[in-house]
C-alpha cells in the first residue's frame, strides 16, 4: 500500500530534489549524488506509513545514504584523487544571481565539513535550526555557531575573490 | 526562532543572495517516478501473494477433508429400543412411558456395544418359547429391506412390496 500519493511525491521532488542533490554533493560526485537522491525518493514511496516530517526524513536519508556510499567508495580506492576537471557546477548560471555560483561553490568546498553541511541545509534545504539539529544530531546552539562561522567564511572568500578580480 | 533573529543584517543579506542560487539537478524525474511506483507495487504484491497462498492452503485442506472416506449410508438405528414379540415384525415403540423403558435402554446400549465389537453373530437367537417380558431387544431397520425379486412376464423382475403381501 503506497503511503505517499504520486502527486504528492512529484510535488516533493520538485521542491527538494535540487537541494537534496546539492546536499549529497558534499560527499559524492554529481552522478553518484543524484543516484542517492533518486533512491531516497523511491524508498519514500515504499514506506508503509509516511514519515511525520517528510523534508527532514529526506535530508536525513540522503545524508546517511551519501555517507555510506562514500565509505564504500573509499574502501574500494585507497587514495582518492579529487579532480575538478570536467565536473559539472553545483549551481545554475542565472543572470539575476547577485553572486557568482562558481565562487560560492569553491568557498563551500573549502569550508569544514560541519559548517558546509549546516549552511547547505539552512539555505538550500530551507530547514529550521531545530530541524538541522535533529538531522545532524547536534544542539541548536552548536548548529547556529557553525552556521555563522560558515557564512563568515563564505563572505571572506567572496570578498577576496572580488578584490582579486578588481585588483 | 531566537537564533535566526540574532543574525546581523550583513549575514541576512548574504543569506538571501546565496538563496538566489539554484542548485543544479539533472535527476531523471520520469525514471524516478517509475521506480517509485514499482517500489510501492512490491508491497501490494506481497499482500496478494500471501492471500493467494493462504487461500490455496485452505482449498487443499478442504479437498483433503472431503476425500476422507465416510461411513456407509443407509443404515439407521432407532434412538429408542424397539420391542418386538415376533421376529421379522416391525414394531414401533415411540416411548409409551413404560416403567421398564430405562431397563430396555440399558440393555439396548449393552447389546449395541457387543454387536459393534463382535458383529451380528453375537445377537441372541430368537426363541419361540420366550415370553413377552423376556423378549430380546431387536434392532429393526427403519428402512425396510428389499425383498427378493420375483420373475414376472418375459423374465422381467418384479419387486414385491412388503405392504402388498396378504
Amino acid at each position: 500500500m503506497a503511503s505517499i500519493d504520486p502527486t504528492e511525491l512529484s510535488t516533493l521532488f520538485d521542491a527538494h530534489a535540487g537541494g537534496l542533490a546539492l546536499y549529497a554533493r558534499q560527499w559524492l560526485e554529481p552522478a553518484a549524488a543524484e543516484d542517492v537522491v533518486q533512491e531516497v525518493f523511491v524508498q519514500l514511496m515504499a514506506q508503509r506509513r509516511p514519515p511525520d516530517k517528510v523534508k527532514a526524513w529526506l535530508f536525513r536519508s540522503v545524508r546517511n545514504a551519501a555517507i555510506s556510499e562514500l565509505r564504500r567508495r573509499r574502501r574500494r580506492q585507497k587514495h582518492e584523487v579529487r579532480s575538478t576537471a570536467g565536473r559539472a557546477g553545483w549551481f545554475e548560471d542565472r543572470p539575476e544571481a547577485l553572486i557568482d555560483g562558481a565562487t560560492v561553490e569553491a568557498s563551500l568546498a573549502s569550508l569544514p565539513d560541519e559548517d558546509r553541511e549546516i549552511v547547505m541545509l539552512r539555505i538550500w534545504g530551507q530547514m529550521t535550526l531545530q530541524e538541522i539539529a535533529d538531522t545532524v544530531g547536534s544542539s541548536v546552539s552548536t548548529v547556529f555557531h557553525h552556521y555563522r562561522a560558515g557564512l563568515a567564511a563564505i563572505r571572506r572568500k567572496l570578498e577576496s575573490s572580488c578584490r582579486a578580480k578588481n585588483g | 526562532m531566537q537564533s535566526e533573529e540574532r543574525l546581523t543584517p550583513a549575514e541576512r543579506e548574504l543569506e538571501m543572495a546565496l538563496a538566489m542560487l539554484a542548485p543544479v539537478a539533472t535527476i531523471d524525474r520520469d525514471r524516478m517516478m517509475f521506480r517509485a511506483g514499482q517500489a510501492s507495487m512490491r508491497g501490494r504484491q506481497r499482500l496478494w501473494h500471501g492471500t493467494t497462498a493462504a487461500l490455496a492452503v485452505a482449498l487443499v485442506a478442504s479437498v483433503g477433508i472431503r476425500m476422507i472416506p465416510q461411513p456407509p449410508a443407509g443404515q439407521h438405528f432407532a434412538a429408542n429400543p424397539v420391542r418386538s414379540t415376533e421376529p421379522g415384525q416391525l414394531v414401533s415403540d415411540l416411548g409409551t412411558g413404560d416403567k421398564n423403558e430405562l431397563e430396555y435402554r440399558a440393555e439396548y446400549l449393552s447389546l449395541r456395544d457387543r454387536v459393534l465389537i463382535g458383529g451380528v453373530d453375537v445377537l441372541p437367537a430368537p426363541s419361540g418359547s420366550a415370553s413377552a417380558s423376556e423378549s430380546p431387544i431387536r434392532i429393526e431397520r427403519l428402512v425396510p429391506a428389499r425383498p427378493a425379486p420375483k420373475r414376472g412376464f418375459f423374465g422381467i423382475e418384479k419387486w414385491i412390496d412388503l405392504g402388498a403381501q396378504s
